[in-house]
This record gives C-alpha cells, structure tokens and sequence, in this order.
C-alpha cells in the first residue's frame, strides 16, 4: 500500500534515533532538520520503503544518508562492522557518482574524528564507487574488500549481479538508495534497473529497504509503487510545497506577428541581458543543442564586454566531457555568470549559486518546467525564480497556461514503459547464468517488479523459447540458443561458454546512437553530419540545410546518408524539428481547456472584462493579455475556436492543385503522430490515394495528392475502434522510424550483438543487419518477441496509443460528450490565425526561421483584412513586398 | 496494371517471376547471385539471423521446373556467401542444391561469381554438374557473373547477375514501393538476385561495380528497360531514361 506521510517528525523525536556523534556532527553543521529529513529519516531509520519528493537543497540526500551512517557508525563502535555492501546508491548519471563519493566521504571523516575521541578502536567506513569507469585493480580491491556504502549505476548494478563474488556480498544490503527516480520511472534503463532489484531481493533472506530521491512528479503513488515494486508497501514524503516558486512569462516585444525578425531578435538579447545581469547566476535552457550555441553566440556578439568565456558558458550533450565538466565545475563555484543548456543540466549535482531560470520558448510539460525552475534557488527558503520567455503566438498561449498550471502544480503524469520484452529478455540471460530456474519460480520474480506487474506468462514464454533459439529450428539451437529451455519440465538455465562474455560486453539499455555521415552521390564528397533522430523523419526528396548549404535526401545506406546538393529555395524539413520535445498530452488538455474559457468568455464579456480575468486569474501584463485577447479575438472572427471537442479542419489548395487538410488537434505531437498517421493509412486503404503527413503539437496536416479531395465525415465513418492499434502497425511499415527502434530493440534483445567476439559493430552495420532481418524475423511470427517490443516501444513509448484511442474514441461517440470534426468557414482560400503556425510548419517546413515569420505575418495581415479589421501598429507594407514570395504565396492567395 | 508470370524479351528469352531467365531455344533456367549460407555468415558477426533461405529458393526451382520444360539449369554466380569456403552450413546448403537440381534436370551450369571461392570444390561429385570458372556460351547467350570482364560477347546476348538491380517506384507524395528487377535491351539481360534476403536490402543508386557496371555505363544506364518482380507477378515498366525523367530518381542497385 502507498501511503503519503503527512505529519513531520519533531526535532527530539529524530534526535532521540541518532548516535551522540552523528548528532554532534548534525548540529555542528545545521540549525535544524529540513523538512524532507522530518518526514523521512525517522522512517528510513524504522526500516519503511519511502519516496522522498522534493526540490534542490532540501536535504533529501542527506535524508538517506543519514539514517544510513547512524547505523553503520554505530556499529563501527561496536566493532561489528562487517565487510559487506550495506548500503546500495544507485544513480543514472555516472558524473554524479564522484560528486556523491566526495560529499559523503567529508562527513564520514569528520563524524570519524568525533568518534576517535571515545572509540579509538572504530572501524573504518568504506565508499566505493563503481562504474563502467572502475578500473579493473580497483574491482578487485572492491571484491576482496567490499565497500560498505557502495555507489554504483543501473548497468554495474547489473553486472555486479552475475559477478559471483560481488553478488555474494550483495545478498546482505540492507538500503538502497536510487536517485533521480523521476528520470528512472520513464524509460528503459528504469525497467532494467527494477528488474535487477528484483533478481537482487530474491536472492535475500530479508526485504530490502528501499528509498527513492525524486524531484516533482506526478503521480507519486505510481512512482512509489515503481520504487517498491509490485504489491509491497511504500511511504511517499512529499516536501514540494516547501518551496515557494515565482513564475513568469514575459514576451520580448509587445506584438510577436509584426515586429520586424531582426528586432525580435535584438529585443530577445536585451531581455536576456537586463535578466541575467540582474541576477547573480541565470541558467538557460534552450530546449535544443543549436539554440544553445545560438544564444550563447548571440549574447557574446551582442555585448562582447559583459560575456567572455569566463563568464558564460553552453552545456550539451554533444560537447565532449572535459567541456561539460568544466562548466559544471565552474558553475557551483559560482564563478560563472550565465549557463545555456539544451536540457542537460536538468538533472544532476546540486548545481549551487543559481537565482534565475530561463526557459526560452515552452518546455513542454508542467514537470519538466517545475524541474527546470527547481534548479534555482540554492537554499530551501530562497523562492524558485523562472522565466518564460515565448517566442511566437502559439508559444505565448502554451507558456500562460503552462505556468498556471505551475503555479496549481498541476503536473502532467509520468509514463512507465510496461512489459518490455527487450530488457526481459537481457534478465533471463541473465538469471540463466546464475542458476537453473523453473519458469513458474522466475515468471514470479519478474511480476514482482512494477514495470512487469501486467506481464503475460505467454509473452514470457515467447521470450524463453526465443532465447532458447527454438525459433529457427532444433539443429540450430546450438547455434542461437543464449539459454537452455526444457518445455517440457518448463525449466531454463545456461547455455554455452560464450552467453556469459557475450551478456556482459553488451548488457545495457541505452542504445548506440550515432550521427550519420552525409555524402554527396556520384563523387561522394563527405559533407557533415545528421543526427540519427534527425535521419529518422527523412524521406527521399526532402531538402534540409546542413553546414548552410542545402541538399536533398537521396537515400541511407547503414549510417551513410546520400545526397545531392539543391538550389531549391528553401528546405523542407527544418534542421532543428527532431530535437524538439513533445508536448505532453497533459497541458494539451489544460491548453483546451483554455481555449474553451477564453471562448465562453469571448461571447459573454467585454474585452475590458476578459482582459482583467487574464490579469488576475492568469497573472499576466497587460500587454501579454492584450497579445493573449488578440490571439482569440482574431481566431473567433475569423472562424471559430477549436478545442479538444470541436475538431476544426480547414482545407487549402497549393497553386499546383495539391490539396492539403489541417487538422487543429491539439493533443500533443505524441498523440498526433499517431493520430495523422492513423488516418493517412485509412485513406490509402480505402480511398486508395497516396497521403503525405505532417505533424506538430497543436495538429496535423494531410496532403493529398491532385485532384483529389476528402471528407472529414467520410474519415470519421472509416475509425474501425476495434482495429486501430493493426492498422497503425501496417502504417509504421517501411518507414525509417520502426528501422531504427526495430534495430535498438533487436540490439537490447541480442538478437543483434553490437559486441561480438571482441569486435564491436559499427552502428552502420548493426542498422544494416537490422533492415534485411526484420523482414525475415517478422515472417517467422508478428508475435516475435522482438518484433512485439519494437511496435510496442514506438505505440507507447515514442507514440501515446493510449490517449489516441481515448481522442478516436471521444470522435465515434459524437453527441455533447464526444468530439466533431468542424469544417472551418472559408474566406478564400486562407487559413484561419490557429493555423498559420501548422501552415507554416506544414508547407512548409519550408522555411528558414527569418522567412517563417515573414509567411506568418502575411497571412496574418490577409486575415485581419478579411474580417475587416487593420491591424494595428502594423506596419504599412506596400502589396509588392511580397511578390518576391512568387509560387508560395500564391498558394494563400484567395481564389 | 497487368501482373505477368513470364515477360518475352525476344530470341526465345523470358523473364519469369520466380527472379530467374527462362531460355526456351535450349530449355534452360538461369539465375544468379543466391547466396547461400548467408544466415551463418551474419551469425558469425554477432547477428542471430534465423535460417530460411536455402527453403524460399527450392520453392522457386520447384515452381520454374512445373511451369517449364527444363532441360538445364545455370547457377549465375555468387551461389554461396563467405568468401571463405565458410560455415558447415553454406557448405551443405549448396550440395544440397546441386544433388536437388541434378535430380530434377540433366545438366547443371555453375559460372564462379566474385563470392565464389571453393565453390569449384563442392561441385565435385556431382555427374551433372559443370563448373565454369569465367563464362558459359549456351546457344546465343554468353553467361558471365559480371564482376569480370569478359571479351567478344557483342555477337551475343550477353546476361549477368552480380549487383542485384532493384527498383523504387514513388509518387508525388512521397509514397514508395522497392521491388527487385531485370534489367534488358537489345543484347543483355541482368538477372534480380535469387536470394530472397537481397530484397529488403538499402539500395544503392548508381553504382553498379566490376565488369557490370562498366558496361551500363557504356551503352547508358538509361537506354535499359527494367522489369520489377513483385510478389504476384512481373510488371512492365517504361524505358529507364523516361523513369528518370518521371520522378528523378527511380533507379536503385543493390550493392551486393
């Protein structure tokens, strides 16, 4: 059972469990327990699993520590310290670990001094730090002499597990300790790490006691049921409200559709120097690794005296380590005036002295947004600053709302990755090298993990008997067998001499991504590099800028990317799209709700009335609210305002008679990728017509091609309810997307060993391997375990089936509950203001960022002039302007 | 669209849709670049892939030998996979194939493709079966793999195998189809590959290799006709030059 603490311990209460010397150490160094060690020291030190939740500085580590080093301090009096692991930390950042080896060991020491005076005769307490990292020398150390705090990640944890040595002294911890649980709970390396408890608690005589480090996160039950595992108790303390947060959105120029590129620009610097310099330390998040060379570039250009290399400093995963270090190290000595980051620096060491949070443009959910602010503030009762800095309409209506919902902490749900077959089957290999299992007894073990409490026991025989290889024939058996499996005593256990180096060289979850190598066709001219996520949304034809020329995709071979150099005007696919993160389904639905508001409130009040709602209800300025009212106003004129109920669709026709359909769904891209893809693949079944898809977060766009139309009635009446998760299934055919997670998983399952017999395989060649064997896998049985996890990873994982069903299901049901699709009035052949974003982005793509903002302004202008309106304190363009747009523009000409 | 079991390419030759020529004047299959044992080669670097090819291809034979009177049967080159005389699979598969085609015809033509090494070896043994270590003369064909040159062979008709031609055919929205293909004109004939694991293949455009390539060079890659098999029959497509011209870039080779 979760149960949430909600009474503090008292000060005399928690005094009372500590030695003399821990205490004396204690209140040598603070006033008073902060409120994260109230609620849960005392329970720690009783043995209770508990989820500590709460922001930076509030002593949630030393939380956990401390009950820890109570009790190993007392038993070094005692002389009962044993050699053995008592105490397991378990962090994703294998950066973090040195930092908490250091952090633990100054007041290990300090406390040693303290005690040296009445125990001369104290044992040592040990802290040993292992990583991928650990040298082999000192690995030996550690198995002759274990530590007894031992700092470690979800892969070494791993290994150590079928390391007999190591597992030996294991079996007897008593605390483990996992940090960033909130970073865990969502993806794979989570999955393997709670599988890896598992197998550790069984081998226990008694439970473990486990304690979680999270920062917000919802909900808290879940991540504490993630924690403890299935069906066992967990307290959940949750000290977010201790700090106080302060919120804002602040846009750089007063009007975000007619102020001139260059000036948004010079006015965003501005604003970013007035707030970093009013601060002591400002860390920026930029979203994407080249918005954060961008800003930094921009900010040393724009004011080369105030920003040197000494005082500002970018943060990405794509800088080396020495570089990241460097920053980091510099940043909580407070030596550094201002930190950009992509969103690196979300996670990780207490980085000190910052009093300010930047979020250029939206961060695209509540939790992140509240993560990322949380990162300010360095002691507990200093408030949490952030800013929200937006960068265009759509981006301005998202932040309001985001920071609302904020401020409520009101925080979009995490998702835990269910049953993936892909890390199971990691773990059976493993478990087999450890012993003789009966499937009943290890089927058991892995439910008991959360993330498996719904596996199947057939999926997990499809695992077993893959891994057996008894899906290519008995002879060959011994050939691809990785573990013994007898069907028929239903037992599994090792298999060969090489499963063993073959487990350990390629255990893991976190697949080999690498940038692809671009090259031009015919004289194969190296050009650059594309990202492999990047690579991903490519199709041949596209046109994409890389090192500021222009070229179109011809094709990929492995990590080789063809192309050809282009002259066409503009790109198709804009470079930064791939980086771009998801809006959680979460805000969509508070952003509709919105829209719904802002609408009834439209048709009832006065733009006074309204404006003062926005002021007070949503905290803004008044010359955001007046942007936020001119937004709805103009989109109510025009057409209507859509929401998450009324589905509005537009249509426009390019000037070559291409038809496109605009979809405003806005559901976030997770859901929209999904959903458009859904779609398109009904219409190429039934219509028997070719559709091209774009997507963004607020909707979709489907292109069909000459002379042919579409009914939104008619798609409507085409959702088979029943059938939607195989029809997506065949709609992921063929596309680079499932290659690619086809290959990771295939990777993660073994079915590809990216190291072999000593030779690790390029990246290129496991992609390779991957195309020509899916095919082959997939004939042997749709339900191939590794197949099964790719469509699974990508439906639920990357995509959000769950939330597309609820959207198609809301559309069948029609009526005042459900869903409409709207057919948008039409004035000519121009799309209302909601859509200029998505035409933007969907014809596209088009577009440099200079000339976006050109499109945009212009079919803003045509909109305003249809429902008669001037727009205000715009400029006053002559027509011929914009003739030099030549066939784009025709295309929003009205007829 | 009309899908075709065999296409006539003229003299007595057809395309058929079982990836394989058939030669009517002398009764005789030919097929190239089938690559047998290639599941164990994979497996050997660290890829678990499944066996199933040696079965797919016996299909095929199975399916040309009741649809025609064959007489003989001539293996193309690249018949097995490793460089290497290789795995005890590739080694059997392909004894296999020769003691199933010796069964079923009287003579069996093997012309040694670049893949070939040893393969001369595991002929022998086998009464019907000739080994060529360059080309095979049959009738008005000369038959050479393609990664060698060959000289004198403008008399004839000349077939290779050897790079796995396949083509894509797209629309204006973006929407493809991959399918393997002959290519012929007036004079040559390129065999698709037998193997049914080439199919799934990244393509590479224009850069056929060896002997091959430098002849499509020479007569222009476009002057080809290429005929795409698909899974329920052979379909004709216009001239290669006009396929350019229609959606830019439709012509793609396997490298093998």
């Amino acid at each position: 059972m979760i149960k949430h603490l909600t009474k503090p311990f008292t000060g005399s209460e928690i005094d009372a469990i500590l030695d003399s010397d821990v205490k004396s150490w204690f209140y040598s160094k603070f006033k008073d327990y902060t409120p994260a060690q109230k609620y849960a020291l005392k329970e720690i030190h009783d043995g209770k699993n508990v989820l500590i939740s709460s922001p930076t500085g509030s002593g949630k580590t030393l939380s956990a520590f401390l009950a820890v080093i109570n009790e190993l301090v007392g038993l070094s009096k005692n002389g009962t310290l044993e050699d053995r692991v008592y105490a397991l930390y378990i962090s994703p950042l294998k950066a973090l670990n040195n930092d908490i080896r250091v952090n633990l060991q100054e007041p290990l020491d300090e406390i040693a001094a303290l005690v040296e005076r009445s125990n001369p005769d104290q044992q040592e307490i040990r802290v040993g730090v292992r990583t991928g990292d650990t040298t082999v020398a000192e690995r030996v150390k550690q198995a002759a002499k274990p530590p007894h705090i031992f700092i470690t990640t979800p892969e070494s944890l791993a290994i150590l597990l079928n390391s007999p040595k190591m597992a030996e002294s294991l079996r007897k911890v008593k605390w483990v300790i996992l940090d960033e649980v909130h970073s865990l709970a969502e993806n794979k390396r989570g999955t393997h790490l709670m599988l890896s408890l598992e197998r550790l608690q069984y081998s226990m005589p008694h439970e473990l006691v486990r304690i979680g480090l999270s920062a917000t996160i919802h909900p808290l039950e879940e991540v504490a049921q993630f924690l403890a595992g299935t069906e066992r108790d967990c307290l959940v303390a949750d000290v977010n409200y201790v700090k106080q947060v302060d919120i804002e959105v602040l846009s750089p120029v007063p009007d975000l559709i007619y102020t001139p590129h260059e000036e948004v620009q010079r006015e965003l610097y501005k604003l970013l120097d007035k707030l970093i310099q009013s601060h002591k330390t400002t860390l920026v998040f930029t979203n994407t690794r080249s918005g954060t060379e961008r800003v930094v570039y921009n900010l040393k250009k724009s004011f080369p005296e105030k920003y040197t290399d000494d005082s500002i400093g970018a943060h990405h995963s794509s800088l080396s380590k020495t570089e990241r270090l460097e920053v980091e190290e510099k940043l909580k000595q407070g030596k550094m005036k201002v930190v950009v980051c992509s969103t690196s620096l979300e996670l990780g060491i207490d980085i000190g002295f910052i009093d300010l949070v930047i979020l250029l443009t939206s961060p695209k959910s509540v939790a992140r947004c509240l993560q990322r602010i949380g990162r300010s503030g360095h002691k507990l009762h200093e408030k949490s600053k952030g800013v929200l800095v937006v960068m265009d309409r759509d981006d301005l209506v998202e932040c309001v709302v985001m920071a609302h919902a904020a401020r409520q902490r009101l925080l979009d749900r995490v998702k835990v990755p269910r049953n993936c077959l892909d890390v199971l089957s990691q773990h059976v290999i493993g478990m087999s090298l450890e012993r003789r299992w009966g499937v009943g007894e290890a089927f058991e073990v892995v439910r008991r993990a959360f993330p498996f409490s719904g596996l199947s026991m057939a999926d997990f025989h499809s695992v077993l008997s893959y891994l057996s290889g008894s899906m290519t024939g008995l002879e060959e058996k011994r050939v691809y067998g990785k573990i013994y499996y007898d069907e028929n005593a239903q037992e599994f256990g090792r298999r060969g001499r090489l499963t063993r180096v073959i487990y350990f060289t390629n255990l893991g979850t976190i697949p080999d991504e690498s940038s692809a190598r671009v090259f031009t066709r015919g004289d194969k001219n190296y050009v650059g590099n594309l990202e492999e996520d990047f690579l991903q949304r490519l199709k041949p034809g596209d046109l994409f800028v890389l090192g500021g020329k222009m070229y179109e995709f011809l094709y990929a071979r492995g990590m080789k990317v063809y192309v050809e150099r282009s002259h066409a005007p503009s790109p198709t696919i804009p470079s930064w799209f791939s980086e771009q993160l998801p809006l959680s389904f979460g805000l969509a639905m508070q952003i509709n709700d919105f829209r719904r508001q802002m609408r009834d409130a439209l048709d009832s009040k006065t733009k006074a009335e309204v404006m003062r709602g926005l002021r007070e209800k949503m905290l803004l300025e008044s010359q955001t609210a007046e942007a936020v009212y001119n937004y709805f106003n103009e989109q109510k004129k025009y057409s209507i305002i859509p929401d998450n109920q009324r589905i509005l669709v537009e249509v426009f026709k390019s000037h070559d008679n291409r038809q496109f359909y605009l979809f405003h769904t806005l559901f976030g891209r997770r859901v929209n990728d999904a959903l458009s893809r859904y779609f398109a693949y009904l219409l190429t079944e039934n219509k028997r017509m070719n559709v091209a898809v774009t997507i963004s977060d607020n909707g979709f766009v489907l292109q069909v091609p000459q002379h042919r139309s579409l009914s939104a009635i008619e798609l409507k009446q085409m959702v088979d309810l029943s059938r939607v998760e195989a029809d997506l299934k065949k709609a992921l055919e063929g596309t680079e997307l499932l290659k690619r997670r086809f290959r990771h998983v295939a990777a993660r399952s073994f079915l590809i060993l990216r190291n072999y017999l000593g030779r690790e395989k390029s990246v290129g060649r496991q992609q390779l391997s991957a195309h020509i064997l899916f095919g082959v896998v997939k004939r042997i049985s749709e339900n191939f375990p590794v197949i099964k996890e790719t469509f699974r990873e990508i439906l639920e994982d990357y995509m959000d089936l769950e939330h597309t069903m609820q959207v198609l299901k809301d559309l069948k049901k029609g009526g005042s509950e459900g869903s409409h699709f709207v057919l948008g009035k039409q004035h000519g052949n121009l799309p209302s203001p909601f859509a200029h974003g998505l035409v933007v982005l969907g014809y596209g793509d088009v577009m440099v960022m200079q000339d976006q903002k050109e499109l945009l302004r212009y079919l803003h202008e045509s909109v305003l002039r249809q429902i008669g309106e001037t727009p205000e304190g715009a400029p006053v363009r002559k027509k011929d302007k914009f003739e030099e747009w030549g066939e784009i523009l025709a295309t929003f000409d009205p007829e | 669209m009309e899908l075709f079991e065999k296409i006539d390419l003229g003299n007595g030759l057809y395309a058929t849709k079982w990836h394989a020529l058939y030669h009517e004047p002398t009764r005789s299959v030919i097929c190239s670049d089938l690559h047998l044992g290639y599941e164990r080669a994979m497996v050997g670097q660290g890829v678990m892939f499944p066996l199933g090819q040696f079965e797919k291809i016996i299909e095929k034979f199975q399916a040309l030998f009741s649809a025609f009177k064959v007489e003989s049967v001539v293996l193309n080159g690249d018949v097995k996979h490793e460089f290497g005389r290789g795995s005890y699979q590739q080694e059997s598969e392909v004894r296999k194939l020769l003691g199933f085609l010796s069964g079923k015809c009287e003579k069996v033509h093997v012309v040694k493709g670049n893949h070939d090494n040893y393969l001369k070896e595991f002929c022998k043994g086998f009464e019907r079966v000739e080994f060529h270590e360059k080309q095979l003369t049959l009738d008005g064909l000369l038959i050479t793999h393609g990664a060698e040159a060959v000289a004198n062979y403008s008399s004839k008709t000349l077939v290779m195998g050897h790079q796995h031609p396949s083509i894509v055919l797209r629309d204006e929205v973006g929407a493809q189809m991959k399918l393997p293909c002959f290519l012929h004109k007036k004079g040559f004939a390129i065999t698709p590959a037998m193997s049914p694991l080439s199919a799934g293949t990244e393509a590479l455009r224009g850069s056929a290799t060896g002997f091959l390539g430098r002849v499509l060079e020479s007569e222009g890659i476009g002057s080809f006709t290429p005929i795409a098999v698909s899974p329920d029959g052979l379909l004709g497509l216009p001239k290669l030059s006009r396929l350019q011209r229609l959606s830019g870039k439709s012509l793609f080779f396997e490298q093998e």
